[in-house]
């Protein structure tokens, strides 16, 4: 018997990732609901797969049909969702990054999942990527002795790779930025980390000792869209770069450097079905090879989900931590925006 | 074919410079065309100073050091007014792999807003700084104003800017290192990208160029810079040219890594 998926929000990252994953997994789910504010989208969306269609949150959570919460609305309402669809006596909930906009909003849905027993997951696609996740088992001490972090991200625009996935019925639009407004360049740099940077900020919080403060050192706006940041963590140094041009080759790159080895991570790109990165780990005596495999990590998030709700899941992240990884990432978006407030573009 | 008399500075320095162009160059450490000095030792200028007195004609420095940037103004104007040329023969800027792509792909270089250079070094962090800013010298750009440099026992993260542009400079301190020194120029549509190795062996470098309709690379050349510097020197002086704007490119670039350097956060 397959779960019955419910899904908050029907813009392209629903169209173009989340509903190939699901067809990928046809043994497991079923797509049984969708919602959106407008009709004609959520009717829209919901036809190519058969599933019923809402326009409100109340609606969708009232089918009975829905037995998983995919959480893809913006970012705003996410906590409130997560919380009304645990309320509502869902078996699990999967919600997009960031799954709330503070550590307040984080800390109730912890409280909620604790008192419902319900689990839920964030959308950081990486950390369950089959690639990743096989370097993690050969990595050793890495994590303790890093002192290099770069997280290298170069992309066309999203469309490149959603036209591939499917056919797209809505996109949002974006108007160019006044880089001569301090909150504008702010808000860019913030933009730039909550939308970009947030996917590899767990993956760089694995390397960082958890007691130590991490400091932005340095932040600079790269063109036509992008952030470049230095951060500090005790002794350890991490490099953040994220930009989006319009060249088609796509780089996606995690890398972590000891002092006699290194981990190397190569993702594919988002939406595209193009299977797990390939990692390796390089130290004194070899350089071990891993992937890549043949999902990538959206379809290892609703695979995890899936034995989430069957009481049968090992391993993936508690609660608390994605409350470390939700105020890691605020931390620097506010660090790396407080900077370029008082400075310009290159 | 000219042949030139070389004379080399010892432990074997050079002899497989030597096998490799053996018409062009002989050994003669009395009253050398040309001296092959090693770059290494602080005060390297004094020894180019001397094998231009002793009577060559050129000098060939091997991967010079940081060093006084007064020092090497001096040196400049001395071998100048003695119509001398002196070469340094360094090995990622000096790579023939950088001129070849300066002059075939230079108006993709100066379309692009984003440089970014990455290495991995055993150690001598601070020299694997200032050969990645020696690398963008030899592409063509002007030296990068460097706004912060962050630097601990991982290495070391510069920011700055350069002519419109970003700049990032990134070494990382590991012992798996190999020596490979990665550059690439991003810009709104094309991208060029080059990975230039040590000199440890004739390794070539790859240099590619990203565009809209597709991307191609360049030939592969199996030739280090010290090589190339070689025969650099070899046509500069069968042709009676004396140049020493290689000094004085450096002098400046010393003084821009230092000036980074002193306001870095520790």
């Amino acid at each position: 018997m397959t779960l019955g998926v419910g899904i908050l929000g029907a813009g392209p990252v629903v169209q173009a990732i989340h509903l190939p994953a699901l067809a990928r997994l046809a043994d497991l789910f079923h797509v049984a609901n969708i919602m959106d504010i407008s009709p004609e989208v959520a009717a829209s969306v919901a036809g190519r797969v058969g599933a019923g269609w809402s326009t409100s949150m109340e609606q969708l959570l009232a089918d009975d049909g829905v037995e998983v919460v995919a959480i893809c609305s913006p970012s705003r309402f996410h906590a409130d969702q997560v919380i009304a669809t645990m309320r509502a006596g869902k078996r699990a909930v999967l919600c997009e990054k960031p799954f709330a906009t503070s550590r307040e909003e984080a800390e109730r849905i912890a409280t909620v999942s604790a008192e419902t027993g319900v689990p839920v997951i964030v959308g950081a696609m990486h950390t369950f990527d089959p690639g990743w996740l096989a370097a993690n088992g050969v990595w050793g001490d890495l994590p303790d002795i890093a002192t290099l972090i770069r997280s290298r991200i170069l992309l066309p625009p999203n469309a490149r790779f959603e036209d591939f996935a499917t056919e797209v019925v809505t996109r949002p639009e974006f108007g160019p930025a006044d880089l001569t407004d301090p909150d504008a360049r702010a808000g860019l740099m913030s933009g730039g980390i909550l939308g970009l940077a947030i996917h590899d900020l767990p993956l760089v919080r694995t390397f960082l000792p958890a007691a130590v403060d991490v400091v932005v050192e340095a932040a600079e706006l790269l063109k036509p869209w992008g952030y470049l940041v230095t951060l500090r963590a005790g002794e350890r140094m991490v490099q953040l770069l994220g930009a989006v041009s319009n060249r088609w080759n796509p780089e996606w790159t995690f890398e972590v450097f000891g002092p006699e080895s290194k981990l190397e991570v190569a993702f594919t790109p988002s939406y595209v079905q193009a299977g797990s990165a390939e990692a390796a780990v390089t130290t004194s005596t070899g350089r071990f090879r891993l992937g890549p495999f043949d999902h990538n990590g959206y379809e290892g998030e609703w695979r995890h989900l899936h034995a989430l709700a069957n009481g049968t899941a090992e391993g993936g992240p508690a609660l608390d931590e994605l409350i470390g990884d939700l105020t890691f990432a605020a931390d620097v978006a506010e660090g790396a925006s407080a900077i370029v407030r008082d400075g310009g573009l290159a | 074919m000219n042949q030139l008399t070389i004379s080399l500075p010892g432990d074997g320095v050079g002899l497989e410079l030597l096998a490799s162009l053996p018409i062009s160059f002989r050994r003669a450490d009395a009253e050398p065309d040309v001296a092959l000095v090693d770059g290494g030792p602080d005060g390297w200028t004094e020894s180019v100073s001397d094998a231009l007195q002793t009577g060559a004609r050129a000098v060939v420095v091997l991967d010079p050091v940081i060093t006084s940037a007064d020092a090497i103004r001096q040196l400049a104007s001395d071998a100048s007014q003695a119509g001398k040329s002196v070469i340094l023969s360094e090995t990622w800027a000096g790579n023939p792999i950088v001129a070849d792509v300066r002059s075939t792909w230079g108006p993709h270089l100066r379309a692009t807003d984003f440089l970014e250079v990455f290495s991995v070094v055993g150690a001598e962090v601070e020299e694997a700084f200032f050969r990645q800013l020696r690398v963008l010298r030899n592409l063509g750009f002007a030296p990068p104003t460097f706004s912060d440099v962050v630097t601990g026992r991982g290495g070391l993260l510069g920011t700055g800017t350069l002519e419109g542009r970003a700049v990032s400079a990134c070494v990382a301190v590991s012992a798996i290192g190999d020596g490979t020194l990665s550059f690439v120029a991003n810009g709104p549509d094309d991208q060029v990208t080059l990975k230039l190795p040590s000199s440890a062996t004739a390794r070539p470098a790859l240099a590619a160029l990203v565009t809209v309709e597709g991307a191609q690379q360049r030939p592969t050349l199996w030739e280090t810079a010290h090589r190339a510097s070689w025969r650099r020197v070899h046509r500069m002086i069968t042709d009676g040219i004396a140049d020493v704007s290689d000094l004085q490119a450096f002098a400046e670039d010393v003084e821009t890594c230092l000036a980074a350097l002193d306001h870095r956060a520790k």
